[in-house]
């Protein structure tokens, strides 16, 4: 299937334009929108899958195809210096030519051919994220014609989720950074049109926000996020002269071009990162995903949780390289995910609304990710990626299941007790919520304690995060839990025309559900942790780790030069076998902690993939067989102990859980309320930036039209006063006439 | 006793004078057309005598009156028709009476 590359984000193109054209001239009925939109995913899940099982059958087979034309084709077959990849380029997009990029100082002003194509690229990365995306992106279609039904606008619903497949395809296939762009903004574009697709609604009737409000809430902070993701990769061009991944890769992996330093790595990597932080809503710019459930249910678990949040995330996977040689920016990543785990996390168990709820807990679980991505531990967080985009689209779309039948309501102090009229999204929903939180053997215990046994591990780990870590899974156990119970547990407190009402979603709904909850419980399989199968002597049988780790390895760490960073105390933690190598290294005049001068520090410099299995080593510390056994119990008492609170608040006892709720004591307040968060950005960021557009429209108003208006009034004011001397009297003229020819004779006499 | 030149300008410069007083002071439209045809032929006047006293004999200056001629013929054609439609419009041949171009 890998010559038809090029379909798979074709096909739903097509359906985007099929039932945007047919069903806006109304040609079509809302049954065949939906035939022609989730046909086209499906096609597209079809084609992935097959790309997925060409790629894993080994490339030799497109040998013949590459050598055929072999200017638009690129194969490596992998080995320890590249990750196996396979690359088309459609079309000569923006043929710069020969372009001149300026180094530190004129000796390093150097020539680049700056040809950007359209280029996709397939390597394992791109193939975990094809098939996640496709897959659920088609789950969530045949979800919607039940969830969707009868609604307005049906054919716009799915035009607009097929044309996110599109950019969320071409995102993830894009083969360098300009193609990637093109489907980061079409995501963006399509996030806005569809958080906005009740567009005459209101979402919030506590700050009378309406859905089109936050569809522009959500498009304005990603701008913002986007300006530094243009400047990191501007500031990428000017420095390698290229936007292609791998050749970018090679260039930052090959230590000879080593002129351009750390500090603008980091640079690049910290803009970069900006761009991720409001794609993939952390902190400081998370505050339009909770909003963002003003968007029908369906697209909040597909868009909002399962697959364009994590763009970010796939994003500082594929700059992996640029990422390991800039540690400072990857401390920053680590920070910055970690903060954002506790702190969405913190507002996860405050809410009533439901989604909101869920909104939170995908910020705390992006947080998670970056987290992961930021010790290096860039396997585990497209492991929880993929383990998140079903456990949580599962969550979503229960909670979906639950609004619809439950009268539109979000407020889950309206719900109770729905097990007994919705068992089987109840069954899906708790089966997804014991992922989440981590129930051992389940996908999330897998992916989520792996980000967090790294971060504790890792070289640049360090150990606050992984306190920091534990801290949010403890909450992410208990808000997740006190969802179920005041969802389906309980006692029943919707109203009663609502109850006599309830009872199970259509089969299109559940049968969905089912699939997702079983991926959600199973995938976890695909990636169990090195420490859980050594406990139980399966051995390393990590087939995600091995199937990913070439794409995302380090490389070439070895030649660089030290710059002092936090992960310096991260390695203090580690024992005394590391900086025991630490010492050595000081001792050769090699100063620091990088891994790369671990190595250094054993046998002098070593360059290319020799030094490689010493950085693997030095990258992550492996754990003794008792440390282990401690995070297992340490996982296991996580969730038991979020569990343990969710129950003693909210579960044996109805009375009590009925005089917590009401009783907002200040910090329940403050978390209902988000920290006041949203507040602080308006009395901070947009009061003070309206006082200033205020301030230059009153500048326009008045200095600028007031020239204008000024030059048109003293015309003005000119004519009024000459036109007294065009009196209509012809001898007027002629006194007037007379004594110009008097003044000019006098004055040429004079 | 001033010399021809001098003599002839001083009296090409009283007529001038004179139809420029006719010109600024009739309201009969007749004689200001009058008027204007005494200062043409005040300037012709002083085109020739100046012309007599330059190298060459002064055929230019000639060569110009004659001109000037033409134009006070076309011009006295055209004012007379004028006069005549401010006539047919007012019933008079007063020139204050035509002053409607005005703001």
């Amino acid at each position: 299937m890998l010559p038809y590359l090029i379909l798979i984000p074709l096909a739903p193109l097509t359906g985007f334009l099929l039932v945007g054209l047919l069903g806006s001239m109304g040609l079509i009925d809302d049954r065949w929108s939906h035939r022609i939109a989730v046909s086209a995913s499906a096609l597209a899940c079809i084609l992935s899958i097959g790309v997925a099982v060409d790629f894993s059958g080994g490339l030799d087979d497109c040998q013949t195809l590459v050598a055929a034309s072999p200017d638009a084709y690129e194969l490596v077959l992998g080995d320890e210096n590249e990750a196996a990849r396979f690359e088309v380029t459609y079309w000569e997009w923006l043929p710069l030519g020969e372009v001149s990029l300026r180094g530190w100082d004129e000796h390093h002003t150097r020539l680049a051919n700056l040809n950007v194509g359209w280029t996709f690229s397939v390597d394992a990365l791109t193939i975990i994220m094809l098939l996640v995306v496709s897959f659920v992106g088609t789950l969530i279609h045949i979800y919607s014609i039940g969830y969707m039904a009868g609604e307005a606008g049906y054919y716009r619903f799915f035009c607009y989720l097929n044309l996110f497949m599109t950019m969320m395809l071409t995102l993830v296939l894009g083969g360098n950074l300009l193609v990637m762009f093109v489907g980061w903004e079409g995501v963006g574009l399509c996030s806005y049109l569809l958080i906005g697709f009740y567009y005459d609604q209101v979402f919030d009737k506590e700050s009378g926000l309406t859905c089109a409000d936050a569809g522009r809430k959500a498009f304005i902070t990603n701008r913002i996020g986007d300006f530094g993701f243009l400047l990191g990769g501007l500031l990428l061009i000017v420095t390698f002269g290229s936007v292609d991944f791998s050749e970018i890769a090679g260039m930052i992996n090959a230590s000879s071009a080593f002129w351009y330093g750390t500090p603008l790595l980091t640079g690049i990597g910290i803009l970069l990162f900006v761009g991720a932080t409001g794609k993939s809503a952390q902190v400081p710019l998370y505050v339009w995903l909770p909003d963002a459930m003003a968007g029908p249910t369906p697209v909040s678990a597909l868009i909002h949780a399962a697959t364009m949040v994590t763009a970010g995330v796939y994003m500082l996977a594929r700059m992996s390289a640029l990422f390991w040689h800039a540690p400072g920016a990857m401390f920053v990543v680590a920070v910055v995910g970690c903060l954002t785990a506790v702190f969405a996390a913190t507002m996860g168990m405050a809410q009533y609304d439901i989604k909101k709820v869920l909104a939170y807990s995908t910020v705390s679980q992006l947080g998670f990710m970056f987290l992961g991505a930021g010790v290096g531990a860039f396997v585990a967080a497209i492991f929880h990626l993929m383990t998140h985009a079903f456990f949580k689209a599962c969550l979503f779309l229960g909670s979906g299941s639950v609004i619809a039948r439950a009268g539109h309501s979000n407020d889950m102090r309206l719900y109770g007790g729905l097990k007994k009229w919705m068992p089987i999204t109840f069954a899906t929903y708790l089966v997804a919520t014991l992922a989440i939180t981590g129930l051992p053997l389940l996908s999330g215990f897998m992916s989520k304690d792996e980000i967090l046994a790294r971060s504790l591990f890792s070289t640049r780990g360090f150990f606050w995060l992984w306190v920091f870590g534990v801290i949010g899974a403890v909450m992410t156990s208990f808000y997740m839990f006190r969802s179920v119970w005041m969802t389906f547990l309980g006692e029943n407190r919707s109203p009663e025309k609502v109850r006599e009402n309830l009872k199970e979603s259509p089969r299109t709904m559940t049968w969905v559900l089912v699939i997702l909850a079983t991926g959600a419980a199973f995938l976890g399989l695909l990636g169990i942790p090195g420490g859980v199968s050594n406990l139980v002597g399966l051995g390393d049988i990590n087939w995600l780790e091995h199937h990913l780790h070439p794409v995302v390895a380090a490389r070439g760490v070895v030649a660089m030069a030290s710059h002092g960073h936090a992960t310096e105390a991260g390695l203090a933690e580690h024992g005394p076998a590391v900086s025991e190598h630490g010492d050595v290294a000081a001792e050769h005049g090699a100063v620091g902690s990088e891994p790369g001068n671990v190595a250094a520090g054993h046998e002098g410099v070593r360059a290319g993939h020799q030094a490689e299995d010493v950085l693997r080593e030095g990258l992550s510390v492996h754990p003794t067989m008792g440390q282990e056994w401690a995070l297992f119990f340490l996982a296991a008492g996580v969730f038991a102990l979020g569990l343990l609170l969710a129950f003693w608040s909210y579960g044996n006892n109805a009375a009590r859980a009925k005089a917590l709720e009401p009783k907002l004591t200040y910090v329940r307040r403050l978390l209902y309320r988000k920290w006041f968060v949203d507040e602080i950005y308006d009395a901070l960021v947009l009061k003070p930036f309206w006082g200033l557009s205020r301030f230059f429209a009153g500048f326009d108003q008045r200095v600028v039209d007031g020239a204008v208006n000024f030059s048109a009034a003293a015309t003005e004011l000119t004519g009024q006063v000459m036109k007294l001397f065009q009196t209509g009297v012809v001898r007027h003229y002629a006194v007037w006439l007379l004594s110009g020819a008097v003044f000019l004779i006098w004055i040429m006499t004079k | 006793m001033p010399d021809a030149p001098s003599a002839a300008l001083l009296l090409s410069a009283v007529l001038f004078s004179i139809g420029t007083f006719g010109v600024l002071t009739r309201r009969g439209a007749i004689t200001i057309l009058m008027s204007i045809e005494l200062m043409l032929n005040a300037g012709n006047l002083a085109l020739i005598s100046v012309s007599r006293s330059l190298p060459g004999g002064g055929a230019d200056g000639q060569v110009l009156a004659l001109f000037v001629l033409a134009i006070a013929a076309a011009e006295a054609a055209v004012g007379l028709g004028l006069v005549i439609a401010l006539f047919r419009l007012k019933g008079s041949i007063d020139i204050d009476l035509a002053r409607l171009l005005r703001w």
